[in-house]
């Protein structure tokens, strides 16, 4: 009779475990409370021991998988038993308070001899065929599988061994301990770094999560162009930094934002956070030593004047850079500005960045000739012109909502007139 | 026989090694999985060293280990729960190695264990009449309340990751003193968590213009803690350790 290995109740809240590592494999001989599986919870990891004395019969959790408390993780029993089919997902309706139970053996048949003898590692009975299809494992990676049946035939065992290994690759590798690898002269794969897998999960985790729309404007830059080019020069020499539109949109933005608390929120499936406080997030381009983005927070943005806004920007900005950017500093934005206008894109739709509602794309600012009307004439100008896109989720900011914003943004950037 | 009810807490000494630390401190646990001595609370400061987890492995990290290693630390996989984390000069270390109870059906009360070391602490640093140190419900570990621009803004004061095997803890608690948090934190993400940042208690102390105690009645005042929860009474040897520590 086999014994079937569970997540065992690890506390009185605790509903999951995920699986570390196993200790035994299958076919291994192991000893009842002798140590078989490694699982962790929050903050613990703990040695699980055998269930009873015998062969670790199958695996049906491989590592790195969560599970809930009470789900079968495996078999131990006698070397010849034929386990009982485990569900690789499903745990049991009830938590039981045992963390060993019998499990009555299944009477599947033993497979029927082989019409001949000699190699019968490419024979497979039409229940490891089955399994197989399940998992989407094809006829070549089939054949692969050691068989540790006669003639090498793949059992169950052999295949949901196979299966557990199979999934056990570990969801992150080391990078730092993976050498370039060349599979042939024709491309070069790396290993997926730390930033890109943080920028792989935000980015998918953020289009699971809202409800993204993106509205644009054009907004004629003239009024800003005037206060930049009478101001620029000094205001580069007495504060080393330079003065951009990225300072102006910031300004303007923070201003903007107070007047529109459904812009700068987040949402919870059960609540609406409406911030009282604007921190606001800067997309940060970095090309060494490896391409990659960092959005660095600009704490309490709306306090600071064009000058602090200037110096942070270009402070967070250099540091992200160098790399000297702290995790602290990469937290707690309530809205976010980004600028591939910066390489010339006329504009972008961005994906907002959880758990904030929207984003502002900046598009490339450039000079256009346009018609505006004069003194009930229409005459034909050259103004500074680019467009903006406002990413939200429409999950909470309706349409209107993200244009009466946006229309609030344009109204105040071609109003401008602030001095640095 | 070991008793089960004695706490032998020991002060290890400063900047200890962290691998041979670790080499002593599975020697004890096996012998007090055996029942060949009693329960132990050592006490120590690592030399700087930063470890991850078997499960998380390099999640958490942001240097390359060449990189941790060529800033003088030192970087090592530890067989316990949790995220990455760092220990270092400035910094409490306390591993208990307690066996844990278990009634016939069930398995060991982890999240019990983890508690009762979170309120240990708590308790602690409660002690001292600081008041901002509390306890975070999903986040595990000690956090201290903190101030900025009137918001109010967690900060973590005492890391925990346990390993339980064969019944038996070990690894355990690290309570920031004065760490230079900042050397390490540019490395890695603090047990995984980056939107909250670290302080000292040397800072609380300061935040709440109390003085700083010395190290010895920290670690008196923790040990006790530790014992207390644990309904152990410590080994008459412990001052004698702490004195020579």
């Amino acid at each position: 009779m086999a014994d079937n290995i569970i997540m065992p109740q690890l506390g009185e809240s605790i509903a999951e475990g995920t699986i570390v590592k196993w200790l035994k494999n299958p076919g291994d001989q192991v000893k009842k409370d002798e140590n078989i599986l490694l699982i962790s919870t929050d903050k613990v990891e703990a040695e699980i021991p055998s269930p009873s004395t015998g062969v670790l019969l199958n695996i049906a959790v491989g590592p790195g998988q969560t599970v809930a408390v009470g789900t079968v993780l495996g078999q131990v029993g006698a070397a010849n038993e034929v386990s009982q089919k485990v569900s690789l997902t499903t745990p049991p309706p009830s938590l039981p308070e045992l963390h060993v139970n019998k499990a009555e053996p299944v009477a599947v048949p033993v497979a029927a001899p082989p019409q001949k003898s000699g190699d019968m590692s490419s024979f497979f009975s039409p229940l490891v065929r089955r399994i197989a299809h399940e998992h989407g494992i094809k006829e070549q990676e089939l054949a692969s599988i050691d068989g540790s049946g006669r003639g090498g035939r793949v059992s169950k065992n052999d295949i949901l061994s196979y299966l557990a290994t199979r999934t056990s690759v570990p969801k992150t590798a080391i990078p730092s301990l993976q050498a370039e690898i060349s599979d042939s002269d024709r491309e070069i794969k790396k290993p997926v770094s730390t930033m890109r897998r943080v920028i792989m999960e935000n980015m998918m985790a953020s289009r699971a999560t809202s409800a993204h729309v993106t509205t644009f404007f054009e907004i004629d830059y003239t009024a800003i162009d005037k206060v930049r080019a009478a101001y620029k020069d000094q205001f580069k020499q007495d504060e080393q930094v330079s003065l951009t539109y990225t300072t102006f949109l910031a300004a303007a933005v923070c201003q903007v934002l107070k007047r529109h608390p459904y812009i700068n929120a987040s949402l919870t499936k059960e609540s609406i956070s409406f911030k009282k406080d604007i921190h606001l997030g800067m997309a940060v381009a970095i090309e060494n030593p490896e391409p990659g983005l960092m959005v660095p927070v600009i704490k309490n943005a709306d306090k600071q004047n064009l000058r602090g806004l200037a110096h942070a920007i270009n402070d967070l900005s250099s540091r992200v850079r160098a790399r000297k950017i702290k995790p602290d500093e990469l937290s707690g934005g309530t809205f976010t500005i980004t600028n591939p206008g910066n390489y010339g894109a006329i504009i972008g739709t961005p994906i907002i960045n959880q758990p904030q509602v929207a984003i502002l794309g900046v598009g490339h600012i450039k000079k256009q000739a346009i018609v505006l009307e004069v003194d009930g004439t229409d005459v034909i100008a050259i103004r500074k012109i680019g467009l903006l896109g406002l990413s939200f989720d429409h999950r909470l900011v309706d349409g209107a909502t993200a244009d009466i914003f946006m229309a609030d943004l344009k109204r105040t950037l071609e109003t401008w007139t602030s001095a640095p | 026989m070991a008793d089960s009810q004695k706490l032998n807490a020991k002060f290890y000494g400063y900047n200890q090694a962290y691998l041979p630390i670790l080499e002593l401190m599975q020697d004890l646990h096996d012998q007090v999985a055996r029942g060949n001595i009693d329960h132990q609370l050592m006490l120590l400061e690592h030399a700087p060293v930063i470890t991850i987890t078997r499960q998380h492995q390099s999640k958490s990290l942001l240097s390359p280990i060449d990189a941790i290693k060529a800033d003088g630390i030192e970087f090592a996989v530890a067989d316990r729960g949790g995220d990455a984390s760092f220990h270092g000069p400035g910094q409490l270390v306390g591993y208990p190695i307690i066996r844990l109870s278990k009634s016939d059906k069930s398995f060991y009360d982890l999240e019990a264990y983890v508690t009762k070391l979170e309120q240990a602490l708590l308790h602690a640093l409660i002690s001292f009449g600081l008041r901002g140190p509390v306890l975070v419900p999903g986040f595990r570990g000690i956090w201290l309340k903190t101030r900025v621009d009137k918001n109010l803004k967690l900060r973590k004061i005492c890391a925990i990751g346990v390993g339980i095997s064969n019944g038996v803890s070990k690894h355990g608690f690290a309570l920031n003193l004065n760490i230079d948090y900042e050397r390490y934190t540019k490395h890695i993400i603090p047990c995984g968590l980056k939107d909250f940042g670290l302080i000292t208690l040397c800072e609380a102390f300061s935040l709440e213009s109390l003085p700083m105690p010395k190290d010895s009645v920290i670690l008196s005042r923790v040990a006790d803690s530790v014992a207390k929860i644990f309904s152990c009474s410590l080994s008459e040897n412990w001052q004698r350790s702490l004195d020579h520590g």
